[in-house]
């Protein structure tokens, strides 16, 4: 079965690479440019998995992190923050949110990749 | 809430050279610890050449008693930069080297020629500067298909100031992590990105400006990094 896989990040570069990190796999990759509207996508489609950066406009990774884990149809949808920022604030923060993990920019597709199998599993297509 | 190392190791995140990390958190204190930051600065061969050369203009070398002489002579908003230039050039490095594969060389200038894409970012609080950097348009475009591959668009400059844009935030959200981890906290502005031949820099009268070139098997590049005197110490 394809996993749905939602990257929430404003710039166009990071969900290209993360679309085409996945492209190989059994799965759907949605994309959102801001928090607000990546709440609203993960209502929608129901991702098994969220990328989310944290510096945003309109709405933050971690402003709409808080808004996801207080949604009940998605509160228990695992996140996993693509972010530059990685200061011992904003993992204190993303930690209490309970995020699923945590990777620093810059990245390595490989990394999604290990880390999104560990968490829901991944196929790769024929 | 977990401490700092505790959640590096929980999200398998590295952490910041030791050297730098608590350079940055002496810098505060600059008058009560000059002694412990030529100490600190003696422990890393570049930090040591870098401040002597700087206070020596070249001259110098890199022994204890030229860099505690060239602390006490910079004063701290030179040392304040090279500790600032430390952590950019770190941070700038992780970022080609990981995302790119492409190790930077420090160079002492570079020949460009025709338009640049030129990105900025402010950082703002007890901190405050900018950095800018400057990439020829062909050698973003070789960003772009390296970061992209078949997934690139068919006109690259489609998205070559995003990419520089985002660039410039990965670049910019490492330096403002490791400064807040040193105990400097700031925020960062959203990049500004355009192209043109030259970059539109006005500097103000506080700022100190520190230009750097790079250069990798395929492009080249500017970094400036411009800072204000740190709050604490106006």
């Amino acid at each position: 079965m394809d996993r749905k896989i939602l990257t929430i990040d404003d710039s166009k570069m990071v969900r290209m690479i993360v679309e085409k990190t996945f492209a190989p796999y059994n799965c759907i990759v949605t994309a959102a440019s801001d928090g607000s509207e990546g709440v609203e996508a993960a209502l929608r489609d129901k991702p098994d998995i969220i990328f989310m950066d944290i510096t945003m406009p309109v709405m933050t990774g971690l402003e709409a992190l808080a808004k996801i884990r207080q949604t009940p149809e998605i509160a228990a949808t695992p996140v996993v923050m693509l972010t530059a920022e990685s200061d011992a604030q904003r993992l204190g923060a993303a930690d209490a949110l309970k995020v699923a993990g945590y990777i620093s920019k810059p990245f390595q597709g490989d990394q999604l990749v290990l880390l999104t199998h560990k968490l829901i599993g991944l196929t790769r297509k024929k | 809430m977990s401490d700092s190392a505790d959640l590096l190791a929980k999200f398998k995140l590295a952490p910041l050279p030791e050297n730098v990390l608590r350079l940055g958190k002496l810098v505060q204190g600059f008058n009560k610890h000059s002694a412990l930051i030529a100490e600190i600065i003696l422990s890393d061969e570049n930090l040591s050449k870098r401040v002597v050369q700087i206070a020596t203009r070249g001259k110098g070398g890199g022994t204890k008693e030229e860099v505690e002489s060239a602390v006490l002579r910079l004063g701290v908003d030179l040392i304040n930069m090279v500790v600032m230039t430390e952590l950019i050039v770190h941070a700038l490095n992780k970022t080609f080297t990981t995302m790119l594969h492409s190790p930077l060389d420090p160079r002492d200038e570079i020949s460009v020629m025709g338009d640049r894409v030129w990105g900025m970012i402010h950082f703002k609080g007890s901190a405050n500067g900018r950095v800018m950097i400057g990439i020829p348009v062909s050698a973003a475009e070789w960003i772009v298909s390296q970061f992209l591959g078949e997934a690139a668009p068919e006109d690259p400059m489609e998205i070559v100031q995003d990419v520089v844009g985002e660039m410039l935030n990965i670049v910019g959200g490492n330096f403002k992590s490791n400064l807040c981890d040193a105990g400097v906290d700031c925020t960062l502005s959203v990049p500004s990105v355009e192209i043109r031949e030259f970059a539109k820099l006005t500097i103000g009268d506080d700022e100190k400006r520190q230009t750097l070139y790079f250069q990798t098997d395929r492009l080249m590049l500017s970094l400036d990094l411009l800072i204000n005197p740190l709050v604490s110490q106006k």
